[in-house]
């Protein structure tokens, strides 16, 4: 009794053990497995506010704030930079002009921000509120006037060991706050819908319907526009707002809208109307498509054809049953009339 | 004849006494209603100031200074659906109302639209706050069967006291609220069994200095005493509160105004009668400010992770790719590094990719895109069947085709612009933006909202033929995180 209790034991240490053991072997796995991120070796920034918009008027002096956060655990040491920036895609992905003699002048700005700063250190778990002073030349031209204001830990070349073929890459980070500048004045503010597409012919819904908008006045605008989709009987069936988004002068911005049910028959028309610019400017723009199911369509004429066909057949069966059936019954009439007539005769 | 006398003198008396009963009946004595209240369901003073300037086609809009019920932009904000009136109430300008967008300063603001007309010099700018208004109370006396609950609710003395707009006096005496043309359908009568209470309240649009009333007839039987009854003026369209005055407000302020409410029997005498007071006043904006923010973390990745497909060959910093010795030459070594994005820009991020020059020996230039063995340099790699550029990716599977690329993987999120395993490719590159050959950086994660912890590896592979002559190469990357314009 007390053996087989002692085998017991050793056989329920060995299931733990073998469960340790696969505990420890697949903790093992995970941590290998896990791209192992250096913690200590991150740049961990923030930048607050990530974009701002002021009015300013020529000649006039303001100051702008903006704070860059360092949430690693070691200290952050970098430059401060301020450049100009334009939109030059569809996306709204600013590009930094790092030499602002390659910008127009039209929207430029870099060179009315100083600050006392050109280098900091960002403290651990800390953050630094710099302050920019602004000052609008006299003659400045009423518009808009776009500027970026970066953060650049410095990157840093790995050392030469001495080796043959050796090769490294320092990587630095920018994080920019971008600043839209209003100066005041009147403005010229034109707009237009320069794409407004979508198939013309679809099978199924909802319909994607591609616009580009193109900003052609001196500010950017942000224009809130709806897209209706009106049936062939002329009511709205779909309604969509454009996603409101910022373009930049001079630029064109691709909004992507998705209009109606899967299921539609008939020519639609699609209208924008949107408005835009301080003084209440307005577009709008219409296109016609067609949506046939035209799969389902000839499903369903195949379906009448034979279910036509099998009627018809039906049909014809059942007559052609009856035409002998009767032609039977004729000669059954003509059997028992020759009867009647030959018992007439014997009876006779 | 003594006994005519008597009864003479006793018809006198008696007939005086008749007489003065008759003449001069005893006062009911009323009591007072108990657990009376009365409640705006929006306390808020309505705004009232005049117009200085506001242009046809501009959407902002000045207004006076003094002389008005608001002077200031105050008590004004974001939002409110302003009415531009005449000074003879004539409806809003162009029939038109207007939302405010922001408060400028003290005495402008912008609104969300333009100003289809231009405003006279006598406008008003006109705010107007409305709501419902509950009176609650019991009865001490009891109201007979044709008796009648009686309310009286200021009205401005001498003004249209039913027209929908905010009037405005000197004092709380002479000022009060508009009916705003309530219809007995708005109102309801409850307690003390409701449908004995008429359905159709009596209603007197007060003019002059005459207040405004309510009636409520009590139609089949008495109501008894201590009978709690709430009368309810309801919020569509319900009354309008007044302008703070125009003399001696304090700004946050209450101006108090008391509202009668009796109870009556059929002659109209007063059973009950009690004043409860209301307090409009000035609404305070809690506002709290979000900035927009836009948090970027560049990590270093460790030798032997598995990123892209590929198991890294060296441990990177978030400052650096230490290559270190290229033994093996035609061999693709890889390096990654962890990008992570969190913002709360309405439009999204963008982080973009460019290095300052190919890698050259000891740093030197590499002139043009594609300088390469002969120029002592590392090209970008154009991958298999040279395909790749910084804008278009191919497959990089052959170690041969030298040079130096990335590819991309999500971590979390699916913000990268390609990705190593795209079309069934084993790693899917593409060259850095060169900028030394003015190349345009590119986008290497995005996202068109708001993100929380996106995060992409970005996987480094290099590979250098034997021929590549020996020195140390070295460029330098940089990632640009913005928000989207």
């Amino acid at each position: 009794m007390k053996v087989k209790s002692q085998k017991s034991k050793v056989k329920n240490a060995t299931k733990n053990l073998k469960l340790v053991l696969i505990f420890i072997l697949a903790t093992l796995f995970l941590i290998l497995n896990t791209p192992s991120v250096f913690a200590q070796q991150s740049i961990p920034l923030t930048a607050s506010p990530a974009r701002q918009e002021i009015l300013v008027d020529p000649s006039e002096q303001q100051t702008i704030n903006v704070r860059f956060l360092n949430q690693g655990d070691s200290p952050i040491s970098g430059i401060i930079r301020v450049a100009d920036f334009i939109v030059d895609n569809k996306d709204g992905i600013p590009r930094i002009l790092e030499d602002s003699s390659q910008a127009s002048p039209k929207y430029t700005a870099s060179t009315w921000i100083k600050s006392n700063f050109d280098r900091i250190t960002i403290a651990s778990k800390d953050n630094v509120l710099l302050q920019f002073n602004i000052q609008v030349p006299e003659n400045a031209r009423a518009g808009g006037r776009y500027v970026a204001i970066f953060f650049e830990p410095e990157g840093i070349v790995p050392q030469e060991t001495g080796a043959n073929q050796e090769a490294g890459s320092g990587v630095s980070t920018r994080l920019a706050s971008l600043l839209y500048i209003r100066v005041s004045g009147e403005i010229s503010e034109q707009a237009m819908i320069s794409r407004f597409f979508a198939n013309g012919f679809a099978e199924f819904g909802p319909i994607m319907v591609e616009t580009d908008i193109l900003n052609r006045g001196d500010y950017h605008i942000r224009p809130k526009g709806v897209l209706a989709l009106v049936n062939p009987f002329g009511s709205v069936v779909a309604q969509e707002k454009l996603k409101e988004e910022n373009i930049f002068p001079d630029t064109l911005r691709t909004f992507e809208n998705e209009l109606g049910s899967k299921y539609m028959l008939g020519r639609y028309k699609i209208t924008l109307t949107a408005a835009y610019g301080e003084t209440g400017q307005s577009m709008s723009r219409s296109i016609f498509i067609w949506v046939i199911p035209w799969r389902i369509i000839l499903i369903i004429i195949l379906a009448i054809i034979i279910i036509w066909f099998i009627l018809k057949n039906m049909k014809k069966k059942t007559s052609k049953n009856s035409g002998s059936l009767k032609k039977e019954l004729e000669i059954e009439k003509q059997e028992i009339e020759k009867l009647k007539s030959q018992l007439k005769k014997r009876a006779d | 004849m003594k006994k005519v006398r008597k009864i003479i003198l006793l018809l006198f008396v008696f007939f005086q006494f008749a007489f003065l009963f008759l003449q001069r009946p005893n006062v009911v004595d009323t009591a007072s209603l108990t657990a009376a209240s009365a409640t705006l369901s929006n306390s808020r003073l309505s705004y009232r100031a005049g117009v200085a300037t506001g242009t046809t086609g501009t959407s902002t809009v000045d207004i006076d200074t003094s002389g008005f019920s608001d002077n200031n932009t105050n008590h004004l904000f974001p939002n409110d659906v302003l009415c531009f009136a005449d000074s003879g109430f004539a409806g809003c300008s162009q029939q038109k109302t207007y939302t405010v967008n922001n408060i400028i300063d003290a005495d402008t603001f912008q609104l969300t639209s333009a100003l289809s007309a231009s405003l006279g010099a006598n406008d008003l700018a006109i705010a107007t706050q409305s709501g419902s208004l509950t009176l609650s109370f019991t009865t001490t006396a009891e109201i007979p069967t044709a008796g009648d609950i009686l309310v009286t609710i200021p009205m401005a003395d001498n003004a249209s006291g039913n027209d929908g707009f905010p009037d405005t006096t000197a004092s709380v005496t002479t000022g009060g609220f508009d009916l705003n043309a309530i219809a007995a359908t708005d109102i309801s009568t409850t307690g003390c069994t409701d449908a004995n209470w008429v359905a159709t309240e009596t209603i007197a649009v007060g003019s002059g200095t005459t207040d405004h009333t309510i009636r409520v007839d009590r139609q089949t039987s008495a109501c008894a005493a201590s009978s709690a009854i709430t009368i309810t003026i309801d919020s569509a369209p319900g009354i309008v509160n007044p302008p703070p005055i125009t003399s001696g407000h304090t700004q946050g302020g209450a101006d108090v105004y008391a509202i009668n409410i009796k109870t009556r029997d059929g002659s109209d005498n007063t059973l009950d009668e009690i004043d409860v007071k209301v307090a409009p006043v000035e609404a305070v904006l809690v506002s709290a400010t979000v900035d927009e923010t836009i948090s970027f973390t560049v990590a270093g990745v460790s030798s032997s992770s598995s990123t892209c497909g590929k198991t890294t060959d060296v441990t990177t910093t978030a400052y650096s790719v230490p290559w270190g010795t290229l033994i093996n030459t035609d061999t693709i070594h890889y390096g990654s590094q962890q990008l992570t994005v969190s913002t709360n820009a309405d439009g999204g991020y963008s982080v973009t990719i460019e290095e300052n020059d190919q890698m050259g020996k000891n740093g030197g230039a590499c002139s043009g895109a594609s300088a390469g063995e002969s120029a002592n340099c590392i090209e970008d790699t154009t991958c298999d069947g040279a395909a790749c550029t910084e804008s278009t990716s191919a497959d990089w599977a052959t170690a041969t085709n030298n040079g130096l690329g990335f590819s991309l993987a999500n971590q979390s999120g699916t913000d990268a612009s390609f990705l190593y395993n795209e079309s069934s490719r084993t790693f899917s590159s593409r060259q850095i933006a060169d900028q030394e050959a003015s190349e345009t950086k590119a986008t290497v994660i995005s996202n068109a909202g708001p993100v929380s912890g996106s995060s992409a590896y970005v996987c480094y592979g290099i590979s250098i033929s034997g021929t590549q002559p020996a020195g140390y190469y070295f460029n330098k990357v940089k990632y640009t995180a913005t928000a989207t314009f």
